[in-house]
């Protein structure tokens, strides 16, 4: 009976694309919002996630967030080093400059000053130069779409350059950084550089960036500095959780975005399980003459549940590669970069999506099994 | 044990609703359809030959009183007996045809095989057959709305009887047809259905066709008032 099933189903075209469409609607409404906030909020560890050669943060202990950093003494970074378990220690500079092109465009730029020895700290990709070059004189690394704000239209080249603080930096390598939460450009050069970038204050070492020895976990370490130092050190995840709980509980997008969300899955739920639920009202009088010539109630619900996981499979299908698409063609926009479909989500959409076939497909079964096949004489 | 009759229907009470506003449906029907007969059910609108038929199926409980369907009680049996029951059994022809849209002649004709878990080749195969044998070969493929009410109606004879019922419940099957179409129907009712191990039941309003009954069935307020027996009747002439 399934190929009877299938036939009512797509028997009527602008019934049945309806019945797609519906669902991929909700599905794309629900994945592509709730990517959307989860991007947004990933985009605010991108300095965190960035960093991929240490595993310890260390920061001064009234520190809130990594876009609130109180500089520490530079004796913490001795003492940090001298901690049991910790293979190296160095330091990060975080903060905020201002930068000018020669034509005079102008933009605040998120500067970090990674170790002058060893620069730790650099985002790994790059899209133009070698990391060495960053050892030159005057040199700094500018984020592809930092570069793209200052010399728009222009091919990646290095030398470009740029006025920090009445002080020229030479573009010695372009890098692929990650998004951050609000889009300035992204500078990294050597710390001694960037003091040298930054107003001058007493104290001036951000962050420090620590890595355990082998036989120590990062969590077990970022205690042991805490106990021994007062200073906040944490795992690179704790610390890029911080930040994003700091957002959650400070800003108002958690919230804006949560009810966009739930109306999303409401309307979603609400308009997909209704359409499935009337697809089968539509078809009790074929389901009630099955019924009268002998087809069982068990098959009847396997054929309305045929029904709605196809319309659900399908639909889902189109909404998520709809949603897939979205941010694939929007990902080299400088403002909607880092804002990527986030698999879990579609995992999450697709068992809600399964839910809402499922409960439409039993409201639907009641009616159908409930149905009096005598109603087919009348 | 020699059964001569298919359907048997004694003290039959079926009531819509509780209390003082009860409406009684059918009052003490008794019915005897013998096999190799064709029985009509004849009355007024609303007097209950409907709810009659829907009880003899096994697709409305009555109130009381007993329905021996081919020897059987069908209100003793479980649902799933009770199904299983119908579709080897009862043939159904609805006044509306009732069929699929969304199948073809053949495929329609073919629902009760494979409502049997008949392979569908093999089910649509016979059901094209049994269309064939009623002048349908050149509609096989068609989709019900591309054809004539008669065609329909024919398509319908075709799903009742494809899967060779011993007993075929109609209901109105003519009413929708005109008078040559109709007669048509009933002369491959007649030709087909009608067997010394079959019997016919058909609800009808249509006097056009009561020449092929062997059986009138008279209803009244939900109470049979008058038997004509035809073939008794033919014989005494």
């Amino acid at each position: 009976m399934f190929f009877v099933a299938l036939r009512m189903l797509t028997f009527d075209t602008a019934k049945y694309l309806g019945l797609i469409f519906t669902v991929a609607f909700s599905t794309f409404l629900i994945s592509q919002q709730a990517s959307v906030f989860a991007s947004l909020m990933t985009r605010t560890t991108s300095q965190i996630r960035d960093v991929s050669d240490a595993s310890v943060w260390v920061a001064h202990p009234e520190h809130r967030y990594i876009d609130e950093i109180k500089p520490m003494p530079e004796s913490a970074l001795t003492e940090v080093r001298g901690i049991e378990g910790v293979k190296w220690a160095v330091r990060l500079y975080r903060g905020l400059s201002r930068a000018k092109a020669a034509d005079g465009t102008f933009r605040t730029c998120i500067t970090m000053g990674v170790d002058d020895a060893t620069l730790v700290g650099l985002p790994r990709k790059m899209v133009l130069g070698n990391v060495e070059s960053l050892h030159l004189p005057d040199a700094i690394f500018l984020d592809r779409f930092g570069y793209s704000y200052f010399f728009p239209g222009q091919d990646f080249k290095l030398g470009a350059e740029l006025e920090l603080n009445d002080r020229r930096a030479r573009v010695a390598g372009i890098i692929d950084s990650s998004a951050p939460f609000v889009t300035f450009p992204v500078i990294y050069t050597r710390y001694s550089l960037a003091l040298t970038y930054a107003g001058q204050e007493r104290n001036t070492l951000s962050l420090i960036l620590a890595h355990p020895e082998d036989d120590v976990t990062p969590e077990e370490l970022a205690t042991r500095i805490h106990e021994k130092t007062s200073l906040t050190a944490m795992s690179s995840e704790a610390f890029a959780w911080q930040t994003i709980w700091f957002y959650v509980k400070n800003t108002g997008i958690p919230v804006n975005f949560g009810v966009i969300i739930v109306v999303g899955i409401l309307v979603g739920t609400v308009v997909a399980a209704q359409t499935l639920y009337l697809f089968t009202l539509d078809n009790l009088k074929q389901y009630a003459a099955l019924k009268a010539i002998g087809v069982k109630n068990s098959v009847l619900a396997s054929m309305v549940l045929l029904q709605s996981s196809v319309v659900g499979a399908i639909g889902f299908g189109f909404g998520a590669a709809l949603c897939v698409s979205f941010f694939f063609f929007t990902k080299d926009m400088p403002h909607l970069r880092g804002f990527i479909t986030h698999y879990e989500i579609l995992g999450g959409t697709a068992a809600l999506m399964a839910v809402i076939v499922i409960g439409a497909s039993a409201l639907s079964v009641q009616r159908v099994v409930g149905l009096e096949p005598a109603t087919v004489f009348r | 044990m020699n059964v001569t009759n298919a359907i048997e229907v004694t003290g039959v009470e079926k009531h819509f609703g509780a209390g003082a506003s009860a409406a009684r449906a059918l009052r003490g029907a008794n019915i005897r359809v013998p096999f190799g007969s064709i029985t009509m059910l004849v009355g007024p609108s609303g007097c209950g030959k409907t709810t009659l038929l829907s009880i003899i199926a096994g697709l409305l409980k009555p109130t009381s009183g007993n329905v021996s369907v081919l020897d059987r009680d069908i209100f003793a049996m479980s649902d799933s007996e009770q199904v299983e029951f119908r579709r080897k059994n009862l043939g159904f022809i609805f006044q509306q045809y009732n069929l699929l849209p969304s199948l073809s002649a053949a495929e329609n004709a073919a629902v009760g095989l494979l409502a049997a878990q008949v392979d569908r080749r093999i089910a649509v195969k016979r059901a094209s057959e049994a269309l064939k044998s009623l002048g349908l070969e050149q509609k096989l493929d068609s989709l019900p709305r591309t054809l004539s009410g008669g065609q329909q109606q024919r398509v319908a004879v075709a799903r009742a009887l494809v899967h060779e019922p011993r007993i075929v419940l109609c209901d109105e099957p003519t009413a929708a047809l005109d008078g040559k179409s109709g007669r048509a129907v009933m002369e491959m009712m007649s030709a087909i259905a009608v067997r010394d191990d079959r019997a016919v039941l058909i609800v009808t309003h249509d006097s056009r066709i009561f020449d092929f009954a062997h059986q009138i069935v008279h209803m009244e307020d939900g109470q049979i008032t008058q038997i004509e027996d035809r073939r008794a009747a033919a014989i005494s002439n």
